[in-house]
């Protein structure tokens, strides 16, 4: 840490600053933001959410309305436009605020309205990827990954640019966010971040071709006559080829609507077909 | 399927806590395994998953839907009650 600029800084040797408060850069100071954050919002009759601590709700006459924060950044919803007026001047005269207007860009996330319903897309975030990586006149194909890939590693692999390989597997779980198609491939490669092969970079290129097969796709939500939450799950038995672990996935739907999915390389090997099901 | 289920059961509490109940089980759709009558308390050696998927079955917190109903479910009205 650095002393702030401003402060009277020819200190002699063995002399030090006392530190009264958290300040920027200092290893507390999320935590410390946090913590206040939170607190303002209690001071004001909010609630944190027990599943999610970044949520903050408040019931009000059957009327509820919803903050969710990430670092500093807010997303406000719900069906009480008093309320959220209210709550916006209360956080304008606590912190240093600006109101960005109806949502539309979060986290590289872009966010579309229409008479169909909201839609969620990182379009801009897939066509930078295939810009810096070259890909954009590369000839598509219709699936991320090969089937019945026999991806593994092998001590005799030809290994290729490692920091390479990571920052583009890095990238690609972050597009993750709003694509469930590519959730199996990228699991499949980020199991290689160590030591990537030559091999594993053809099935990251192939990850790639797809996406400019289809870069516009993403979720929507929609309304709809179904009142459920619904989940779907299956597994394969002993899918990595070196390990023999099985891989499971499931995918959760809310009143029609597709919301959160994984899939995943089970921690255990499972001794039979019925054991990795559970 | 316990990550599957445990999801489920996440995602009911966060809308909970926004105020939708849902009092209906949560339908979780699987390919191989169905509610098995035989399946008892008695069997030595099985894992945690797996009474904890029982557990919630028996609650009536999810209900489990083999694929042989996949159809007749998906095809099926539902009405918002």
């Amino acid at each position: 840490m650095e002393l702030p600029p401003g402060v009277n800084s020819n200190l002699s040797k063995g002399e030090v600053c006392r530190l009264k408060k958290s300040l920027y850069g200092l290893k507390q100071s999320p935590r410390a933001w946090f913590g206040r954050f939170s607190a303002t919002m209690k001071e004001f009759g909010y609630k944190q959410s027990n599943s999610d601590h970044t949520l903050f709700i408040k019931h009000n006459e059957g009327r509820v309305t919803a903050l969710i924060v990430y670092v500093d950044d807010m997303v406000m919803t719900g069906d009480d436009p008093r309320e959220m007026k209210a709550l916006q001047i209360y956080l304008a005269t606590k912190f240093e605020m600006k109101d960005l207007g109806h949502l539309k860009y979060f986290l590289g996330i872009e966010v579309a309205r229409s008479r169909q319903g909201i839609s969620l897309s990182q379009q801009k975030y897939v066509i930078d990827l295939l810009t810096e990586t070259g890909m954009l006149s590369c000839k598509p194909v219709e699936t991320p990954m090969e089937m019945n890939h026999k991806l593994g590693i092998f001590p005799d692999q030809d290994p290729t640019d490692k920091d390479r390989y990571q920052r583009l597997v890095g990238r690609l779980i972050y597009l993750s966010h709003t694509r469930l198609d590519i959730a199996y491939a990228v699991s499949v490669v980020s199991q290689f971040m160590h030591t990537p092969s030559k091999e594993h970079m053809e099935a990251v290129y192939r990850i790639l071709r797809y996406l400019k097969s289809s870069p516009g796709k993403g979720l929507l939500f929609t309304k709809n006559s179904i009142s459920n939450i619904e989940g779907y799950t299956d597994s394969d038995w002993a899918g990595d080829q070196t390990t023999r672990k099985s891989t499971s996935g499931y995918f959760t739907f809310v009143e029609g609507n597709l919301v959160t999915w994984k899939s995943k390389k089970q921690k255990v090997v499972a001794r039979s077909s019925a054991e990795a099901e559970f | 399927m316990a990550h599957g289920v445990c999801e489920l059961i996440w995602i009911r509490n966060i809308l909970r806590d926004l105020g939708i109940e849902y009092t209906e089980p949560m339908n979780l759709f699987v390919i191989a395994i169905a509610q098995n009558p035989v399946q008892h308390d008695r069997t030595k050696h099985v894992e945690v998953d797996r009474h904890f998927i029982k557990e919630n079955l028996d609650e009536r917190i999810i209900h489990v839907v083999p694929s042989r109903e996949l159809d007749v479910v998906a095809t099926r009205p539902r009405s918002r009650d």
